[in-house]
């Protein structure tokens, strides 16, 4: 299984890769999917594929990571794959017919580049690399070859070799190489970044100018997933403005609605629902149920105007991140209506109806004789009423920020495949901010278009044992159009709040809504749930340490998933399960 | 069938199974109105092994399964035997709405009177035939039920309101099934334990060579060589899930090499038998990456065949 998420174009690279290759088991450390000419990628594409193959992933991964970091990594990666080239095109185009053709036109697209390049980019180039290529392409093409130095003429002579060194040998003869020529001498030299350290008010006056870390607080924050930081393994996270936020009750609640949109219920409606629900741990908590729309009256302050405008963004992002795959995530949508459709077909109920044609009914035959009545044959009718609904409620936290385009885009392709299975789909999020715990609809089950789960982003914390009662109270209260209900969450199994928990008798001093206590609480609402007749499923990704956490909420109905772009198939499994039950149940 | 038995003794089959076979067919007579019904087989189906295990339960009077993956030869081995020993076939494709009527067999008004018309299952159990159950496990297993007594020690029909009949000696099943194909589900325990299973293995570049070879005489041994690579390129991609089993077609490419056989250009040949079938633009372009890493672009049917 893939570890990582590809794009459409990056995912069809990765499998030119494994097929040169012949094996699927790894992520390729190089994709060419850089030109704009297919067939040269392609070709490069087949000789890593073919590296892959005869030396296998360790010896490339060492190879290329003896000089990863080093100011010529540039240079020498691009020496080492020219070499690497040469090898495997000789070993391997007595087998594979179509390698000379793809190589001739790999040399050509070479020089017909030279023509479009910049002068930027003809700086860039790094002059060695550029000679090393142009011969060997040269010598490929029939061309008359480039004037090289005697040192490069010796250096190209080395990157051409007349034997294929053995996977033992290969990291040794390309470092004699690189070291006789002064490229590379086994240590990396790495250029240091500058580093400052600085405290007190310029501090603070640096990072109002400077770009930021992310920290997870209760101020809203629309943000690109490509900013949040991936290196630190997620959000920093910091309640201490939590709790100063406290204060502003009524601040805080308009400030909520103006983030994430007017309220689905009545002042008074919510008031009732908040004291049916935020009782025990999540007393004093807030509830805000939204569809995401704005309240269009009065002026808006200019602070919510421009997170309006970054949530506007971040949808457009998403919807651009999906329009930009669009081939593979239709894909990826008939694949799994296909799936859920089969799925039924096997498990659906038929109704036996008395009919003109079909099978006899021996039972109905006199009826033929006697009172002239012909429907005396058994027909089959395949049941087409929706027998259950899908909630898949998304976690909306900020430690999903580096997600937001792939979540957004896997809600859109399961929505989308359960729609055409004709199974009635709810999709939501959650997050909690300033004692508030959103639970926003995307897409309503009356929905016929998948467009609003578009308007996904990620923020704050996520209260997920407040917010499974938010969606028991919805399920509750718009069910859809089935008595049966699955409800999905997306979950990294790790509920947090900047809301404490306030003091009980079990507690004097009140406590952190955090660790085991979150994770006891979500696992009783959970069984709550399931107590109610709502089957509770889950997708889970996140560390190990926290995989117990996802078995102890929600025992053996979760399935794990390592990559975000595999939540819609996790979740079809999940459906289909359902389907299979229903037969049985 | 004689044929055949040639065939499985320059294969290097038990000979002694072998023999068995053809005495079995030469002392089981067959009536001449079903002797139509003995199939003719188009394709040989190739592994020692495979043969001597399905040779070897038919003889004892054992009902076969075939299980295994798409285009691993279930079909092609399941006619080959109905062949080899001589008995007609009767081939039943299994669906989800496949009910008990649609395989004993249903009542029927003929004459003013309700009268029974058998259905496949009867009539390979009348006339000692082989019943080739294809891809069983699509069928709901309370559809299934009604085969239990055929297929067990008991070894009778009994069709409710009419006669009990027991199923000739002759009579065997042999039923195919694919775990993992959309739609199938997992085979019930009492039906699946009155089987003998064999779990077929995935082609080899040995077999589809000389399938190739058998098929098309003509091919180059370079090009042989190709296409069989190119077979087994989509099927790693298939068992990988990059691509969906639909691309994987034996017959496909058996197809587009027939028409480069009649000048289609080998590109567009390969296009007309497999990549085209899947509508799926995405899975179209993996497709044509995979020819395209073996077979140039310009490559014409001539330089295919000698």
């Amino acid at each position: 299984m893939s570890a990582v998420t590809y794009t459409a174009r990056e995912r069809r690279a990765a499998n030119q890769i494994w097929n040169a290759a012949g094996r699927y088991n790894f992520d390729p450390l190089f994709l060419a999917v850089e030109t704009k000419n297919q067939i040269s990628d392609f070709y490069m594409n087949l000789i890593i594929g073919l590296a892959y193959k005869y030396y296998g992933e360790k010896t490339l991964s060492t190879l290329f990571g003896y000089w990863n970091g080093d100011i010529s990594q540039a240079m020498l990666d691009d020496l080492t794959w020219l070499y690497l080239e040469h090898v495997l095109y000789t070993k391997e185009s007595p087998v594979r017919p179509s390698m000379t053709d793809l190589r001739i036109a790999y040399g050509s697209d070479f020089f017909a580049g030279e023509y479009k390049l910049s002068r930027q980019e003809w700086m860039s180039k790094n002059r060695l690399v550029y000679n090393m290529q142009s011969a060997r392409w040269s010598h490929v093409l029939g061309k008359k070859n480039p004037l090289l130095t005697p040192i490069e003429q010796k250096l190209y002579c080395a990157l051409t070799p007349s034997e294929m060194p053995s996977p033992d040998e290969i990291k040794e003869t390309i470092l004699a190489i690189y070291r006789e020529f002064h490229l590379f001498d086994g240590k990396k030299h790495v250029k240091k970044g500058f580093r400052l350290h600085v405290t007190g008010a310029f501090a603070r006056f640096l990072t109002r100018i400077m770009p930021v870390q992310t920290v997870r607080n209760d101020q809203i924050m629309v943000m690109r997933s490509s900013q949040a930081d991936v290196q630190m393994g997620g959000t920093l996270q910091s309640k201490k403005r939590g709790h100063i936020a406290l204060k502003k009750e009524i601040s805080d609640r308009s400030y909520i609605e103006n983030c994430f949109g007017r309220s689905l219920f009545s002042d008074q409606d919510l008031v009732k629902i908040e004291k049916e629900l935020c009782t025990g741990n999540h007393n004093g908590c807030h509830l805000w149920f939204t569809d995401g729309k704005y309240t269009t009256h009065g002026k808006i302050p200019d602070k919510f105007r421009h997170l309006r405008d970054q949530a506007g963004l971040q949808a457009e992002r998403n919807r651009s991140y999906y329009h930009k795959n669009l081939q593979l995530h239709n894909s990826l949508v008939s694949h799994l209506t296909e799936q859920i459709r089969n799925c039924e077909q096997v498990h659906q109920q038929t109704d036996v109806l008395s009919s003109q044609s079909g099978s006899l009914d021996i039972t109905r035959v006199w009826r033929a004789e006697y009172i002239e009545d012909d429907r005396i044959f058994h027909a089959k009718e395949d049941d087409n009423q929706p027998s259950f609904t899908v909630d898949l409620l998304l976690d909306a936290s900020a430690s999903r920020l580096q997600y937001q385009e792939i979540l957004a885009a896997q809600g859109v392709i399961l929505a989308q495949s359960l729609l055409a299975c004709h199974i009635p789909v709810r999709v939501s999020k959650f997050c909690s901010v300033r004692g508030y715990t959103v639970f926003h609809v995307l897409k309503a089950f009356e929905d016929k278009k998948c467009d609003r789960i578009f308007n996904y982003f990620a923020a704050g914390w996520n209260r997920d044992g407040l917010a499974l009662r938010e969606a028991e109270k919805f399920l509750r209260l718009a069910p859809g159009p089935a008595d049966r209900h699955l409800l999905i969450i997306l979950t990294d199994a790790a509920p947090n709040d900047s809301q404490r928990i306030l003091p009980s008798e079990h507690a004097p001093m009140g406590r952190n809504y955090e660790d085991d206590v979150s994770v006891q609480d979500t696992a009783s609402e959970v069984r709550a749930l399931r107590a109610n007749g709502i089957h509770v499923s889950a997708v889970f990704m996140g560390n190990d340490a926290a995989a117990h956490n996802a078995a102890q909420i929600y025992g053996k109905e979760f399935t794990r998933i390592r990559q975000i772009d595999q939540l819609a198939k996790a979740a079809g499994r999940l459906i289909q399960k359902e389907i299979q039950e229903l037969t049985i149940g | 069938m004689n044929d055949l038995i040639e065939f499985l003794k320059h294969e290097g089959i038990s000979a002694d199974l072998v023999e068995e076979v053809q005495h079995y067919a030469d002392s089981h007579a067959v009536k001449e109105e079903l002797k139509s019904r003995i199939p003719v087989p188009h394709f040989h189906y190739y592994g020692n092994k495979i043969w001597e295990e399905a040779l070897a339960a038919l003889l004892c009077g054992k009902n076969l399964m075939l299980a295994g993956e798409k285009a691993t030869g279930k079909n092609v081995l399941a006619e080959n035997l109905a062949a080899v020993f001589g008995r007609p076939a009767w081939d039943i494709s299994f669906h989800v709405n496949m009910d008990a009527a649609s395989l004993i067999g249903s009542d029927t008004f003929h004459d003013g009177r309700v009268t029974f018309r058998p259905g496949p299952v009867y009539c390979c159990a009348e006339n000692g035939g082989f019943g080739i159950l294809d891809e069983i496990n699509m069928a709901r297993n309370e559809a299934l039920a009604v085969l239990h007594s055929v297929l067990d020690f008991r070894r009778v029909i009994d069709v409710p309101g009419y006669e009990r009949i027991s199923v000739a000696e002759d009579t065997r099943f042999i039923a195919t099934m694919n775990y993992n194909y959309a739609g199938t589900r997992e085979l019930n325990e009492a039906l699946a334990s009155r089987f003998v299973v064999i779990q077929m293995p995935p082609l080899i570049q040995d077999d589809l060579q000389r399938l190739l070879k058998d098929q098309f005489p003509d091919l180059t041994a370079k090009y042989n060589k190709q296409f069989a690579l190119l077979f087994l390129d989509l099927q790693k991609k298939c068992e990988n899930g990059e691509l969906t089993e639909k691309a994987l077609d034996l017959r496909g490419t058996l197809d587009a090499i027939s028409l480069m056989q009649k000048g289609i250009p080998v590109r567009d040949a390969l296009d007309l038998g497999i990549t085209n079938k899947i509508f799926d633009s995405y899975e179209q372009g993996l497709i044509r990456d995979v020819i395209a890493a073996r077979l140039p672009a310009k490559l014409r049917p001539s330089e295919v065949f000698e």
